[in-house]
């Protein structure tokens, strides 16, 4: 605390451990594997969010430890030293300087991620989503014809309408990243565009009574193919 | 103790008997609220609101009781008050913990072991709820309702009836509560949404609401009478910038409680009408909002999350200057940052909506506000480092605490953020991750700053000492337990465990089985804490007025205070953490 | 109200009461204003029950309004006694300020009154929220359920309000003039406040 130099120190060694997490990050997977388009945006903004938090949290703890260890009193009529504040107000300045930075710098990189999430509304593909306690009715307006699973096409871009029956239910598959409330009354468009073939659990993502628990359906991504038929073969 | 007997026997026979009959004619909704309304009128007045009002309107004192019955009555001093809080408090966190135990059992493995889940939503909706009250009124209540007084040499609260009166309202609410998932259950969850909640016609909801109400306005006065307190009764000398922090922070709970619980109230007051006179505020086929709901609890229920941790940050901030034989870092700075945290706490509700639908565009300001709160919050830390730096730390029980609570809350603010970050929290939102957050930050932050704070005061409550020894294993287990349980989680949420379930998938199972393995070392060391209290208020040896060297004004007074609590009105003159000695350097 | 111990600040023991109350008609406020919030921004969304446009269907609707406007009068003298009832107390009237008082609670009994006479009109036609009338039109159901909470509402303040006028008249029986100056003080703050909430529910349930 005695000179300036910490600044420069503070920041070399924060940035250190930010580029450690994002290695270790890219290594172990904090999230499921991602299979949507949308995914991209969400998993950066985390993977910012991840490293600087941690270099925050890496400092302020290492911080405090050192001085659990250093700063004890040998014996009880030892006193501390008396100051309230640094010198020049320096270290206060610099902290909140130093938060303030930070914060705006997290919060410019998750509008940016909002921006490209909602800024494109064109979409291929409408499907609408009815909530209901406690199932899922999905219908193809193109095809004129009801899923018995959630069929989507893989690469393109899907318009999910959501309406809900009676009380707030929400949509949710982890690997879409993509999570929207149901809710009655309106009719909440989402987009989404699956990137891998094969099969997700999709889940009510909000309490929505007893059944709550139970009320699943399942995914599936299709090549172009396999979708058009699964539609046409319904029923 | 009799006017309690007599006031519970009146106040809950008035209550069955009034659903019983009015039940035939109104229905057993409406007959609920009515005969609650009654009954509660005839429990306070019973239990001693009469005496007390009479009093008033004589323009007398309040009379003074003594011994150990007071404690069962209603006694105006804020002494008696602040130990009926803090016991309250701890008796509701038992009792929400064990509804706690009951989950993680249900939880350790996939599949449902032993609860189905209606009775699994049930009972965490109460431990939710039970929690939730506990954190607010624990240190805010109980701690600040015996020492604010004191920090500013007042003789009592400025309104000590009233003060009574906000405690007297708890025991009817918990009561209410706890009746409520036997009356036919709870399956919304604490933030009890509409239109769920408006679904069904058990009376259990009702009582659900009722008791929060009730909670609500105990809170609402509670908060009036702090903020008169300390505009009014300070003691001469003690200026603005000499009120200690645990008292800055409980103001600034206080402002919040006055500002944001009445707008709850109307909420929950909409959902009684939707139940009970069939209004359609939520019911969108009949012009109706299902959202304005989650808009008028959060405007509410995030500033609230406020009042439960800014009274364990004073409380910490408050202890560790005591312990590091230091003066508190940057104090102004801390005020300044409690008030601005006050103030943004009210822009920020829409971040717990970031899916619901709402708006779009409203994403955006609310993201950046929410963001911006780690800033005053990151200033409490700074006064941590600041004033750990150069200390000569003695590392008694409340100082443990206080550490254990700081870095418990490091991590749970730090997840905050990217919960307020909308991109992300589109994945995290009603997620185990969220689960993880909160427990870190109320159940890490607000309940060990409160277990610092009672460790901290209790010689001064009491006059008896706590075991050291045993306070130190109790906050070593607690806090290596409680991590081993909630840093997991964070993990599964991430994957994709979701709340309010009662079954997952069977690959979670290693991890769940040990959070619940975990579970079990916090509720070892809550008893061990229950013994130690037990033991020292039996046989704990005598602490003498200022066992910790502090010298804030609640160590002048004997211990335990007198009535009055000063023998003369304290006069001061110094800052209030003038602790160490000028080093040469 | 027990003795303060004097600060620098200078304030004076009763002006804890004065405070007090400030802050409690504060979050007073907050409780209306979030219903009213809630009423004008459902009115500003909902076509079917635009800002404007009276929603009150014809049938009724001008005794409900006669009601209302009286009810308005009752409210208004009611403040001016209870205004009489404090200066009164202030000099150490005691008969005075007893009769001013009583004024100011028959008033405000009135006003409950004329209120349930005025809800079984509107009753009668099946203005009440659950009605088959309310069911039909999504505009009048929401409308009605603004309605009548917010009355309800009000008139349960009304109610608190004559208790603690009742209260201060009691006090007169025995206590001190000065105190029951206070105590009047307390009370009349509070009916002021009833009063004004009401003067803001006419125009934004009757006339808009
Ligand atoms: C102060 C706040 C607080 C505290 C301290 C806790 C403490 C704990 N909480 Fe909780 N919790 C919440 C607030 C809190 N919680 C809230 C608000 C929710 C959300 C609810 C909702 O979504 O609606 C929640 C939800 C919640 C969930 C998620 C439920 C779900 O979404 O499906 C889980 C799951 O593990 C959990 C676990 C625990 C555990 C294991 C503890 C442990 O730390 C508990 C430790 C305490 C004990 C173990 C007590 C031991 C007591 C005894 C041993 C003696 C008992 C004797 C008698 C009663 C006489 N909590
Ligand atoms: C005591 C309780 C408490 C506290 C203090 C907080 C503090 C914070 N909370 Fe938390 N929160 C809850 C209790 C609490 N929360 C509960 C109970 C819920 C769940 C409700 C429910 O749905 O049941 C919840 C849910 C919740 C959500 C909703 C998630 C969702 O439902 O989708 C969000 C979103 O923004 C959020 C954010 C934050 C933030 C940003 C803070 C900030 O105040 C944290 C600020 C602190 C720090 C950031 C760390 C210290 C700062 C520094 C070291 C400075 C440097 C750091 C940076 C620059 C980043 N919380
Ligand atoms: Cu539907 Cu949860
Ligand atoms: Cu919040």
């Amino acid at each position: 605390m005695k000179n300036k130099s910490v600044v420069p120190f503070m920041l070399l060694v924060g940035g250190a451990i930010a580029y450690g997490l994002s290695v270790i990050f890219k290594r172990f997977p904090t999230m499921p594997p991602a299979a949507s388009a949308e995914a991209a945006f969400v998993d950066s903004a985390w993977h910012g969010l991840l490293v600087v938090e941690g270099a925050v949290y890496a400092m302020v703890m290492a911080f405090l430890l050192y001085c659990v260890f250093a700063f004890r009193a040998r014996s009880r009529d030892e006193q501390g030293d008396k100051f309230d504040h640094s010198r020049g107000h320096f270290v206060e300045v610099a902290w909140i300087a130093g938060s303030i930075a930070l914060t705006l710098a997290l919060a410019a990189l998750g509008t940016h991620e909002l921006r490209r999430l909602i800024s494109n509304p064109e979409a291929d593909i409408d499907i609408e989503v009815r909530a209901q306690q406690f199932s899922w009715e999905f219908y193809y307006p193109r095809f004129k014809q009801f899923g018995a699973k959630l069929f989507l096409e893989k690469g393109k871009r899907h318009r999910i309408i959501l309406t809900s029956k009676d009380v707030v239910h929400a949509f949710w598959v982890p690997e879409f990243r993509i999570k929207q409330d149901a809710v009655p009354g309106k009719a909440i468009p989402m987009i989404i565009t699956p990137t891998k073939t094969g099969e997700f659990t999709m889940m009510c993502n909000q309490l929505c009574g007893w059944g709550h628990t139970d009320m699943l359906a399942t995914v599936e991504v299709l090549e172009h193919e396999q979708f058009e038929q699964a539609l046409n073969s319904e029923f | 103790m009799t006017d309690l007997i007599f006031g519970l026997v009146s106040g809950v026979g008035a209550f069955v008997l009034g659903s019983a009959v009015l039940g035939r004619l109104l229905g057993p909704q409406a007959a609920a609220v009515l005969s609650y309304l009654a009954s509660l009128l005839i429990f306070l007045a019973v239990v001693g609101g009469a005496k007390a009002l009479r009093s008033y309107a004589r323009g007398a004192h309040p009379e003074e009781k003594h011994g150990l019955a007071r404690y069962f009555s209603f006694d105006v001093d804020h002494k008696v008050v602040g130990i009926q809080y803090t016991a309250a408090a701890l008796i509701v966190f038992l009792v929400g913990g064990l509804m706690a135990l009951i989950m993680r059992l249900e939880l350790a493995r996939h599949g449902l072991q032993f609860l189905s889940p209606q009775q699994y939503n049930s009972i965490m909706t109460m431990h939710g709820i039970s929690m939730v009250i506990v954190a607010l009124i624990a240190t805010a209540g109980g701690l600040g309702n015996f020492v604010v007084p004191l920090q500013l040499g007042a003789r009592d609260m400025a309104f000590p009836r009233m003060n009574a009166l906000s405690f007297w309202l708890l025991p009817p609410a918990v009561l209410l509560l706890l009746a409520a998932p036997l009356s036919g259950g709870l399956d919304f969850g604490w933030t009890a949404y509409a239109p769920l909640s408006t679904q069904g016609s058990t009376v259990g909801k009702i009582y659900f609401f009722l008791a929060f109400i009730t909670a609500g306005f105990s809170s609402i006065f509670s908060g009036v009478n702090f903020l008169a307190t300390a505009l009014t009764m300070r003691a001469r000398g003690m200026s603005w910038t000499r009120i200690p922090a645990f008292t800055w922070s409980v103001i600034s709970a206080a402002i919040i409680q006055i500002m944001g619980t009445s707008v709850v109230a109307a909420s929950l007051i909409m959902v009684i009408f939707d139940r009970i006179l069939h209004t359609s505020f939520f019911n969108p086929e009949l012009g109706g909002n299902a959202l304005l709901y989650q808009h008028l609890f959060w405007y509410y229920s995030h500033p609230a999350v406020y009042i439960m941790i800014l009274p364990a940050f004073g409380a910490i901030l408050e202890i560790i200057p005591v312990y590091a034989r230091k003066p508190l870092f940057a104090y102004k700075l801390v005020i300044a940052s409690f008030l601005a945290i006050t103030a943004l706490s009210f822009v920020v509700w829409a971040h717990h909506m970031f899916t619901s639908g709402m708006w779009m565009l409203l994403k955006l300001p609310f993201m950046i506000n929410t963001e911006l709160i780690s800033i005053p919050t990151g200033v409490v830390f700074l006064a941590v480092m600041g004033t750990l730096w150069r200390a000569r730390m003695r590392l008694d029980s409340p100082m443990l605490w206080a550490l254990a609570m700081t870095a418990n809350f490091l991590i749970g603010g730090l997840t905050g953020i990217p919960l307020a970050d909308a991109p992300t929290d589109l994945h995290l939102h009603d997620t185990w991750f969220i689960v993880a957050h909160f427990h870190f930050t109320i159940m890490g932050g607000a309940v060990f700053g409160f277990f610092a704070g009672f460790h901290h005061w209790f010689p001064k409550m009491t006059g008896r000492r706590l075991n050291e020894a045993l306070a130190k294993t109790q906050c070593a287990l607690m806090f290596v337990g409680f991590n081993a349980v909630f840093i997991p989680l964070f993990w599964l949420g991430s994957h994709g465990m979701r709340r309010h379930v009662a079954d997952f998938p069977a690959w979670m199972d290693p991890v769940q089985t040990f959070a619940s393995a975990a579970a079990l070392l916090v509720a070892a060391s809550v008893v061990l804490f229950i013994f130690n209290v037990i033991r020292s208020l039996r046989t704990g040896e005598n602490a003498g007025d200022n066992p910790w060297e502090a010298i804030t004004l609640e160590w002048k007074a004997p211990s335990p205070p007198p009535h009055g609590n000063f023998k003369t009105p304290p006069v001061v003159d110094r800052d209030p953490y003038d602790y160490g000695v000028a080093s040469k350097a | 109200m027990d003795a303060a111990t004097a600060t620098e600040h200078g304030w004076r023991e009763d002006e804890g009461g004065r405070v007090g109350l400030w802050f409690f008609i504060l979050s007073e406020i907050l409780l209306f204003g979030a219903f009213l919030a809630s009423y004008i921004g459902t009115r500003l969304g909902n076509p079917d029950c635009a800002l404007g446009t009276v929603v009150w269907p014809e049938a009724g609707h001008l005794p409900g309004l006669a009601m209302a406007a009286s009810n308005t009068l009752i409210l208004l003298t009611s403040s001016y006694t209870m205004v009489r009832a404090i200066s009164r107390a202030e000099h150490a009237d005691r008969a005075g300020f007893r009769a001013n008082m009583i004024a100011t609670i028959v008033l405000g009994a009135g006003f409950l009154v004329v209120k349930s006479f005025e809800y079984a009109l509107k009753i009668s036609h099946g203005y009440y929220p659950g009605s088959e009338l309310a069911a039909a039109g999504p505009g009048l159901s929401i409308f009605l359920s603004y309605y009548y909470a917010l009355t309800l509402l009000h008139a349960l303040h009304v109610i608190v309000g004559l208790a603690w006028n009742g209260v201060a008249l009691y006090a007169a029986a025995e206590a001190p003039m000065a105190d029951v100056a206070r105590r009047a003080e307390y009370a009349g703050l509070y009916w002021h406040f009833v009063d004004v909430i009401w003067v803001f529910l006419f125009p934004l349930l009757y006339l808009i």
